[in-house]
């Protein structure tokens, strides 16, 4: 077999490795010595690109923590709203996204922060409330005047999070899927199976830490993608 | 004439020291408002003890984590005060790992403003530091690392800079070790060794950084003098540190042939300090290595990040530039960029494929019951399609939209329609079909519309009737949010 053909294999499996969220090369020697060699073989990492962006992948970052891949809008490998959560409606479609970019505002306060090297905390309970408390001084600032009636497309982001209740007692225990706390701790339980935090303790509704590999996604990726999304929407808010 | 500044330069280096035990300060202040007796703990000193046990660890393995910290400290809080109450131990100790983190302010920099006379005018300037952080280590453990300032607070050397520092607390130790004075020399070679974890800790982190990402490490003059002065800087530790060596063993040959009384603790003392030089010299060896493989990393990264994804000019600002407008935005428009988020962080996933056992097993599971109705939510503001938009291809979107392209203000039949999407493939069929369907539906929202004469569609995959479908010229009407559009 040609070596080009052992490269490829090699190739495709370190990519294989990054599919596989929570598998660090600590872990796999196949997948630290493939590590090595991406970093150590410039022709090896040329055909790890190639291979990943046949896929529909772009490779983020690789190094002690793993291979972190990024899929093309429209890829197979992109989440699928459909698939994240079915049958959503507009609004909790905005909830759901609007969580996200909380959580990670949330752990990545400033811009440096997101240039940083550190792990980062954040809780249900923590990321619920910061979200309320900004959507609490939007109200602050445009008053408690109500949305009009004939238009309520235009109502805001901030009203739509306000209006949904964050907690409400089913009066078994469990608090109901639709409510703000249901939606974040759904939020984070998803990106620590993507192996984004990992859950550190029950505390405030379920303590995370926030890992190398969600830093790198939302400073590389989510953030910089949705920044054009709303860059082309116009911010005639 | 120049003005003479009012202060000498040392003062605005000390006030900036004094400044970072602030933090400390205010954790001990804090014991009034915790819940329980927190008066016998001393906060500040084990605030000190957090620092030294990650400093203890930092370089050797991979370094001290959260709960091996918390558990020296819990330690040193049952030793203070004997027989407090259960868990009392774990929340101080968990409350001091907290303040040096900073998870008050979700772990960002300390920020806290000080008088600077330094310049031709007084200001009020912001200090902005760190004093433990938590990082990952390579075999995804999570571990403490104390910063360059905490490393200063902890060792006290409050008015120098790293290098500087370890020279004097080399000079020190040798003057001391000529004068006999053992056990003040064990103390500085201490202090020495903290200063060689400081120093490899700076070099780590640029490494690190360039393997991560070249664009934030400047490679083209900071870095390459870094590396050359860490080059000058080891030779010299090597060399002193050898000399240091030789002369402790002649120290220990002296204090064991003099016999004189006590020269068996003098003794123990000269022999731990050798083990400590010893352990110095190998940080430094280790962090050598590091720095010959430098440039080649250096090169490596250079050729692996070329193919990376196109240079970000800059960082978002989570809070101010995605956050804050889209909250302010309504609905329908904030939710392309809001899911457009969702979509990016959560990366890559392997798309699940079906197994034929796995859907047997589903499809015979009792039907779930809706775990709850939101009657608060109510408002379909799109009405989702029948469909599953990823069902087809998008090309069989693109051929299925030619298909029905010719379509005006003659009604055509379906019969025909479908004829012409066969010769294209079964799917685009099916989609024009489904298209059909839907501008039939009272509520249809495209542009087409189909009626019914009750003639049937006589087909060997669809059943029902062989509808009208037209393309009425648009009236004055508003737009509708239209599904298929």
């Amino acid at each position: 077999m040609s070596a080009a053909a052992l490269d490829a294999g090699a190739a495709a499996q370190l990519v294989g490795f990054g599919l596989t969220p929570r598998l660090r090369p600590a872990g796999d020697p196949a997948y630290a010595e493939l590590v090595e060699r991406f970093a150590a073989d410039a022709a090896f990492a040329d055909v790890v690109g190639y291979v990943a962006g046949g896929l529909g992948l772009a490779v983020l970052d690789v190094g002690a923590s793993g291979i972190v891949l990024a899929p093309a809008p429209g890829s197979p490998f992109a989440q699928r709203l459909s698939d994240y959560r079915a049958n959503l409606s507009v609004n909790d479609r905005l909830l759901h996204g609007l969580i996200h970019v909380g959580i990670a505002a949330y752990c990545y306060p400033t811009a440096a922060s997101l240039a940083d090297s550190d792990v980062r905390v954040c809780s249900v309970a923590g990321v619920e409330r910061f979200l309320r408390d900004a959507a609490a001084r939007l109200r602050e600032q445009h008053g408690e005047c109500d949305p009009d009636a004939d238009a309520p497309e235009l109502e805001q982001a901030w009203r739509l999070y306000l209006r949904r209740q964050a907690a409400r007692d089913t009066g078994d225990g469990r608090v109901g899927v639709s409510t703000t706390t249901a939606m974040v701790r759904f939020a984070l339980e998803r990106l620590a199976e993507q192996g984004m935090l990992s859950r550190t303790s029950d505390a405030e509704g379920g303590t995370y830490r926030a890992l190398h590999r969600y830093r790198v996604e939302v400073r590389e990726l989510a953030a910089t993608r949705a920044y054009g999304v709303l860059a082309a929407a116009g911010t005639g808010g | 004439m120049e003005p003479r500044p009012l202060v000498e330069e040392s003062f605005t280096r000390r006030v900036k020291a004094l400044t970072r035990t602030l933090p400390v300060h205010e954790l001990d202040a804090s014991k009034g408002q915790r819940e329980g007796d927190w008066t016998r703990d001393d906060l500040r000193a084990l605030a000190l003890a957090a620092v030294d046990a990650v400093i203890d660890e930092m370089g050797l393995a991979y370094g001290a984590t959260a709960a091996d910290v918390r558990g020296r400290l819990a330690t040193l809080v049952r030793a203070a005060a004997p027989g407090g109450p259960p868990g009392h131990a774990e929340q101080v100790a968990a409350a001091v790992l907290d303040a040096l983190l900073n998870d008050r302010e979700r772990r960002e920099a300390f920020s806290i403003s000080y008088s600077d006379w330094s310049g031709p005018q007084h200001r009020r300037a912001s200090l902005v530091f760190k004093l433990l952080e938590e990082v990952e280590a390579p075999d995804g453990t999570v571990v403490l690392r104390a910063t360059d300032e905490a490393v200063n607070l902890f060792v006290g050397a409050l008015d120098r800079d790293v290098e500087d520092a370890q020279a004097a607390a080399e000079a020190v130790l040798e003057s001391q070790l000529r004068r006999g004075r053992i056990d003040q020399a064990v103390a500085s070679a201490r202090e020495a060794r903290l200063r060689s974890v400081q120093f490899a800790a700076r070099i780590n982190r640029v490494l690190e950084a360039t393997r991560r990402d070249l664009r934030q490490v400047d490679w083209g003059e900071n870095v390459p003098r870094l590396l050359d002065d860490a080059f000058t800087h080891l030779r010299t530790r090597l060399d002193v540190e050898r000399a240091l060596l030789a002369t402790l063993r002649d120290t220990l040959d002296e204090v064991a042939d003099a016999g004189e009384a006590g020269s068996a603790e003098g003794a123990a003392q000269a022999a731990e300090l050798v083990a400590l030089i010893t352990d110095c010299q190998s940080r430094h060896l280790e962090l050598h290595e590091r720095l010959v493989g430098a440039r080649s990393d250096f090169l490596a990264a250079q050729d692996r990040q070329r193919f990376a994804p196109a240079a970000q000019v800059r960082v978002v600002d989570l809070s101010e530039e995605l956050l804050k407008p889209l909250l302010r935005l309504p609905a329908a428009t904030a939710e392309p960029p809001a899911t457009t988020f969702l979509v990016g962080a959560l990366g890559a996933i392997a798309p699940r494929l079906t197994r034929l056992t796995e859907l047997v097993d589903d499809l015979l599971q009792p039907r779930r019951v809706a775990e709850e109705i939101d009657a608060r939510d109510d408002a379909p503001d799109l009405v989702a399609l029948d469909v599953d938009p990823w069902r087809f291809a998008p090309h069989a979107w693109v051929a299925a939209l030619d298909v029905l392209d010719p379509v005006g203000e003659e009604p055509v039949r379906l019969s025909d329609l479908l004829a012409d999407a066969r010769r294209v493939s079964e799917d685009v069929a099916e989609l024009v079909a489904l298209t059909a369907l839907h501008a039939f539906a009272p509520e249809g929202a495209g542009d087409l519309v189909a009626t019914d004469d009750g003639a049937a569609l006589e087909d060997e995959v669809f059943a029902g009737a062989d509808l009208w479908v037209t393309r009425p010229t648009p009236l004055a009407a508003p737009a509708t949010t239209g599904a298929l559009a």
